[in-house]
């Protein structure tokens, strides 16, 4: 059995917040990018270790985030998330 | 910066407060109800951010409120968040503020009390008003005060300000501190929050250490929303979501009961049923304007003409006279007709707002605007230019990035503004006499042909010119709820007075400079012939008796009428406007125009609905506004002199109607711009690449429209 690298292993289980799917939550892993569009992102709530869930898929999706709604489209961020 | 009181013979005789918090956080509505009808509208100095400022009086002495703009967090993001930021800060000259009211939104206490906590760590005396607890028990919660006002150190007030109530406890609890802060026993509580981080090291543009804003949120999850806890028995129901550090694989699958908002959510932003339920009260919207705004626009135009018969009737003849009915109220009532349209879309805009669509509609068109590189918060400001470009301009201020803004106000004035309409009217009705589906598709048409061409400048300058990516977007949805109508209506009449302030002193200075172009020079010899006549006909008039015929006396004041008219015409071809009309008669032949039309769209730069009337002055008929008809008739008669072909057909009509849907004409606007920008090359780029644009549309519409056989 071909071994992998333990980041691959941990990068195949981790999504880009645009791919998780409809109805499902996720940790929040990393939030990263540009830093004006991150330092947003957290400051509404966006932080490692917190739960999201998806309401909306799309580029332009919308998310549950502390039962507040958002609608968010991360061009120049990556928020990574780990589905539960 | 620690806080001192101002000092002064009684300290605190009448206390400053700021009202801060979150957008959608009931901030306006509490600001409403502390002031009533005590409020005042000004800009702050040096910036176009509307400054809100009220009073009240509460235990013997009268309160200063400020309503600063809704923040996220104390390092702003936009002109808005900055204003608020650098009033807190004590960076605003003039702008002394002894106790802050920060507004809390209960429903959403973790984010809310991110804004709340930088707040707490300026160390200047400060409350905390709760709104919306209701939601937050529907979402099965509870709130310990006691426990969340022993945590931040302040006094916490819960306010519901839709049932009045908490707004005296509001008012009590700013008394009480007054008096400690007077009576030097007031001392800034000691929260522990993260240290260091003095007031004046906020608003430093963005902040790259993300490491400050996890610290707040631990500490507001460690200490504030300890005074938060699930009720007992909806634990069981809603699980323990998102709480920091209980992210259990639990809590992930766990399925809250879906509430009415998100169950309206699962329609109204659905890729099908969203995008038709948005379309149907886009068109709804529009119908409402077109249908009560038309009447409404009649009774000012009634109000006007009394105004006009006042004046005419008190004020002898003369230059002063003349000022005062074409320049004046003809300046003033050119734009006061369109108010009531304006009014309407407002109070639609706002009505949706605050039900919360608003952010639904900016959500499904941000999917139109983003392959073009624009986000949705572009969208209120286009939607709002529809009625006019002025208030769409200053909607702008939400906007985050400044690149997003200037390109949201450069395309802004290409939407079909309410003052484009009797332009398009006008010349379906004088070209198009087939059934009014036509004229319908004429019209539908010519809006179409401005949103199209915004929508490739965006493209074209985002993709090529800046060669930018899509901004990022996020924005909140808030909760559905029942409109607060007598709010809306307050802030509508609020923003119509705004707009009516801003642009009536602008237009009616420039219809004022266009009338003295159209004016002068006066030379009385070359129509001296003209007067003369006047002057018989009229002594005939007044020398006959009652019992002479009346068919004598109406060929008498017919032909009166018809020298009048005449002279006016003269007059106009003689004067600055008429002579820049022949001048400029070769630039605009290839675009089918005669002098008269290139005369009318000239007059037309400083206000483009000017043309109707400048077309009625030309084409001799007395008072277009009233004779509508008459006006249409006469241009529908109009020929070429020596060929004695009509001069408006459609390729012609066309050609004016593209050329008025693109063009810069509106001074009011420009100057908007300006104030808006800071810069004089904005307003400049802005006229230049749309009247340039409006050309090549023109000539493009006529030379096609001939080749075409129209």
């Amino acid at each position: 059995m071909p071994r992998f690298p333990l980041w691959l292993v941990l990068e195949m289980s981790f999504l880009n917040l645009s791919q998780l799917p409809i109805g499902r939550s996720g940790e929040i892993v990393e939030v990263s990018g540009a830093p004006a569009g991150v330092a947003r992102l957290q400051e509404l709530g966006f932080q490692t270790g917190r739960t999201i869930e998806m309401v909306r898929p799309g580029e332009t999706c919308i998310v549950k985030l502390d039962r507040c709604k958002m609608c968010v489209r991360t061009c120049g961020a990556c928020v990574l998330v780990r589905p539960l | 910066m620690d806080f001192t009181p101002r000092s002064g013979t009684e300290p605190l005789a009448a206390p400053s407060i700021a009202l801060v918090g979150n957008p959608n956080t009931g901030k306006s509505t509490l600001f409403n109800s502390l002031t009533g009808q005590r409020q005042l509208v000004a800009n702050y100095p040096g910036v176009t951010v509307a400054k809100k400022s009220g009073q009240f009086s509460a235990h013997g002495r009268t309160w200063n409120v400020v309503d600063l703009p809704g923040a996220y967090s104390l390092t702003p993001r936009s002109p808005d968040e900055k204003i608020t930021s650098d009033v807190l800060l004590g960076r605003v000259p003039g702008e002394s503020i002894d106790i802050v009211v920060c507004v809390v939104d209960a429903s959403n206490l973790r984010r809310n009390l991110f804004l709340a906590s930088q707040v707490l760590e300026l160390r200047r005396p400060t409350i905390v008003a709760l709104s919306k607890l209701d939601l937050l028990v529907a979402q099965g919660q509870r709130l310990d005060l006691q426990k969340l006002q022993e945590q931040l150190g302040v006094p916490v007030v819960p306010i519901h300000v839709a049932r009045k109530q908490g707004v005296t406890e509001l008012q009590s609890e700013l008394e009480r501190l007054r008096g400690r802060i007077a009576s030097g026993q007031w001392q800034p509580a000691e929260h522990g929050l993260i240290s260091g981080k003095t007031s004046g090291q906020f608003a430093e543009g963005p902040d790259s250490d993300h490491s400050e804003t996890a610290a707040r949120y631990a500490w507001i999850d460690q200490h504030a929303m300890l005074a938060c806890s699930t009720r007992p028995n909806d634990a069981n129901k809603l699980g323990e979501e998102g709480r920091h550090g209980e992210g259990s694989q639990q809590a992930g699958r766990s399925r809250p009961q879906v509430s009415w908002s998100d169950r309206l959510d699962g329609w109204l932003t659905h890729g099908i049923s969203g995008s038709l339920t948005f379309l149907v009260v886009m068109f709804a919207l529009f119908l409402a304007v077109f249908l009560i705004a038309g009447p409404a626009g009649d009774w000012v135009d009634t109000g006007l003409g009394w105004a006009n018969l006042a004046v005419s009737s008190w004020i002898p003849a003369g230059m002063f006279r003349d000022l005062l009915l074409e320049g004046v109220i003809g300046g003033v009532g050119n734009f006061l007709v369109f108010l009531p349209q304006i009014f309407i879309l407002f109070l639609f805009i706002g009505l949706l707002e605050s039900t919360g669509y608003m952010a639904r509609a900016a959500y499904l068109m941000d999917r139109v605007f983003s392959p073009l590189g624009m986000s949705g918060k572009s969208f209120l400001p286009l939607l709002s230019s529809f009625a006019c470009a002025i208030p769409g301009i200053m909607a702008t201020r939400i906007i985050e990035r400044p690149r997003d803004r200037l390109l949201t106000i450069m395309v802004a004035p290409l939407m079909s503004c309410s003052a484009r309409i009797p332009v398009y009217s006008i010349m379906i009705s004088v070209v198009v006499t087939a059934n009014i589906f036509v004229q319908a598709a004429f019209m539908l048409a010519m809006y179409l042909i401005g949103v199209v061409t915004a929508l490739v400048i965006v493209y074209v300058w985002k993709k090529l010119i800046w060669r930018e990516a899509s901004p990022e977007f996020v924005m909140e949805l808030p909760e559905y709820q029942f409109p607060h109508v007598s709010e809306v209506v307050r802030r509508t009449c609020e923003r119509s007075g705004e707009f009516v302030v801003r642009a009536g002193t602008i237009i009616m200075a420039l219809t004022i400079l266009v009338w003295a172009a159209n004016y002068f020079p006066r030379n009385d010899q070359e129509v001296a012939v003209q007067l003369a006549e006047i002057s018989r006909l009229e002594t005939e008039i007044a020398g006959q008796s009652s019992e002479t015929a009346e068919s004598s006396q109406e060929t008498l004041s017919n032909r009166l009428n018809e020298l009048q008219v005449e002279v006016a015409a003269l007059r106009q071809e003689q004067s600055f406007l008429g002579q820049g009309g022949k001048w400029i008669e070769p630039v605009v032949r290839p675009l089918g125009w005669d002098w008269r039309i290139g005369c009318a769209a000239l007059a037309s730069f400083p206000a483009r609905e000017v043309i109707v009337t400048t077309l009625g002055i030309l084409y001799q008929v007395g008072d277009p506004e009233e004779n509508r008809t008459e006006l249409e008739l006469a241009l529908r008669q109009a020929t070429w002199p020596g060929t004695g072909k009509p001069v408006f057909t459609i390729p012609v009509a066309l050609s004016i109607m593209v050329f008025f849907a693109l063009c810069s004409q509106c001074a009011s606007t420009l100057a908007v711009i300006y104030q808006e920008t800071r810069s004089v090359w904005w307003p400049l780029l802005s006229f230049v690449y749309m009247t340039v644009l409006a050309y090549i549309g023109a000539f493009l519409a006529y030379q096609i429209g001939t080749w075409v056989g129209l």
